[in-house]
């Protein structure tokens, strides 16, 4: 199979052979080093290959041994490459897509991250971009060992790292650290204070002495657990000891919110005229040569960005559409029912930010509900059950006191 | 001439060297009955599809079958495909 492609790669001719002593000519053709191949008897005649340089020996041979040779042909690829000469935009094509695949195969294409769990991609892919590793960076130059260990020094939380170049892709293989457990450092007194006032629903000591009670009303900064604990003989108390208080405390807090519309509103009523606002992006820098004129009365609709790639590759040129359309200002009136429901929608919304801000339960709500001339405002009084407290140190505590 | 001759024998009989090398004996090896690999050849003295001989320095070598054809050929060996049915030294 090599020899064949090598034959083909230096290119051969077919030539065909007739005479009363071809096999005269063929050994001396072979003992003057002429290298002869796929030789058949083909209807008395002898059809022969050989490399092209070759030809003038095997016409010396056959004048010699009074044989007629006939030229098939040429074949291989020096052939192939001269019949391409005419087509040269062909030829051109071949080299271009030669030479854009070699400059294309200098730069890195794609940087895949794996074994992470608790350190995120996306910070391994910036301190990788810190050290010359990121798509579109050229891969000459580049010493990924030394990135590894950048790496590892940069973060914690590694513990082996390895940065491999295949091709145009480069991964990062990385073992993170077994996570440290929370240390709660026990030699220091806490005792558990109320970080907000309320009323207590429920609580639970992990460590200390509850000193609240269910439907005790607290205030910011009163103990709940306490963190001296005494320490008995029976009924009698020989002594307290220190620890480190902790537990959990819900309570329950009162909040106000408020809903309000406006019976008279105005309203943007858009005409339907447009006006589009081309700029192109080169690397963050924003070129905006042409910008329509006078755009008051204008509402920005729609802001397109164009952003061109190739692959994982993003270059760094854009084209940012922005499309503003014209309105008109009318005055409007809401009913009192469509006023009631839109402060009520305002209402709930409201809520649902109080809820996920304290992580807290809703336990009662009333609503109230107040119609003016110019407004319907609805007032909500809520009821809310969450957790409350927080370690607070003990200043002058120490170790177990014992009478 | 023998006494030389004599000479290379107990030489390669001793070294353990093959007769291929110390006498240019021809050397024949063969793939199933598709092909025949004949080094330390002389010449060609006949050829066509159904016979194929040559010489050698052990005497004339022919193989017969059918569609034979030499697969390539060099100043050191021969090879020989087809369907091969015989190979003689006459």
């Amino acid at each position: 199979m090599f020899l064949a492609l090598w034959n083909y790669i230096c290119g051969y001719v077919i030539i065909y052979v007739t005479g009363f002593s071809v096999e005269r000519m063929l050994n001396m053709a072979i003992n003057k080093g002429v290298f002869i191949w796929d030789i058949q008897y083909d209807k008395n005649r002898v059809r022969i290959k050989t490399a092209i340089g070759n030809i003038g020996t095997i016409k010396d041979c056959c004048i010699k041994t009074g044989c007629k040779m006939s030229l098939e042909g040429s074949f291989g690829l020096p052939t192939v490459l001269n019949k391409c000469r005419r087509q040269k935009v062909f030829v051109g094509g071949i080299a271009l897509f030669a030479v854009v695949m070699y400059i294309m195969s200098m730069f890195i294409w794609t940087v895949d991250i794996e074994g992470n769990e608790r350190i995120s991609s996306e910070d391994i892919l910036s301190a990788c971009e810190k050290n010359g590793v990121a798509p579109g960076r050229l891969k000459a130059g580049t010493d990924f060992y030394k990135v590894g260990e950048s790496l590892m020094i940069e973060f914690n939380d590694i513990s082996w790292i390895a940065v491999h170049l295949d091709g145009t892709a480069v991964t990062v293989r990385l073992v993170e650290t077994i996570p440290k457990k929370d240390y709660v450092e026990k030699e220091e007194y806490k005792d558990y204070v109320a970080d907000r006032s309320g009323t207590i629903v429920s609580i639970a000591a992990s460590s200390g002495i509850p000193v609240v009670e269910p439907g005790d009303e607290v205030s910011d900064g009163d103990i709940l657990i306490s963190s001296t604990v005494p320490l008995k003989d029976g009924e009698t108390q020989i002594g307290e000891k220190k620890v480190c208080a902790d537990g959990e405390v819900y309570a329950e807090r009162k909040y106000e919110l408020e809903g309000i519309s406006d019976i008279n509103y105005k309203k943007r009523v858009f005409t339907g005229d447009t006006k589009t606002d081309y700029s192109v992006i080169i690397n963050e820098n924003e070129i905006n040569i042409i910008t329509p004129s006078d755009i008051d009365g204008y509402a920005l609709k729609t802001d397109d960005r164009i952003q061109f790639r190739i692959g994982d590759y993003v270059i760094p040129f854009s084209i940012n559409k922005k499309v503003y359309e014209k309105y008109n200002i009318e005055k409007c009136v809401r009913t009192e029912e469509e006023a009631q429901s839109l402060a009520d929608r305002q209402l709930d919304e409201e809520l649902a930010r109080l809820l996920a801000d304290t992580g807290g339960e809703l336990s009662e709500m009333h609503r109230d509900i107040l119609i003016n001339e110019n407004n319907v405002t609805i007032k909500g009084y809520v009821y809310i059950i969450e957790k409350i407290g927080i370690q607070r140190a003990v200043t002058g505590g120490n170790e177990e006191v014992t009478e | 001439m023998k006494k030389k001759r004599k000479a290379h024998n107990s030489i390669s009989a001793v070294l353990e060297l093959p007769d291929e090398i110390v006498f240019d004996m021809p050397f024949i090896s063969l793939r199933g009955r598709k092909e025949a690999v004949i080094e330390n050849y002389k010449s060609v003295l006949e050829y066509s599809s159904e016979k194929i001989r040559i010489d050698t320095s052990a005497g004339r070598l022919a193989v017969s079958g059918a569609e034979l054809t030499i697969k390539c050929i060099d100043i050191q060996s021969v090879v020989i495909s087809g369907r091969i049915s015989c190979i003689e030294f006459l």
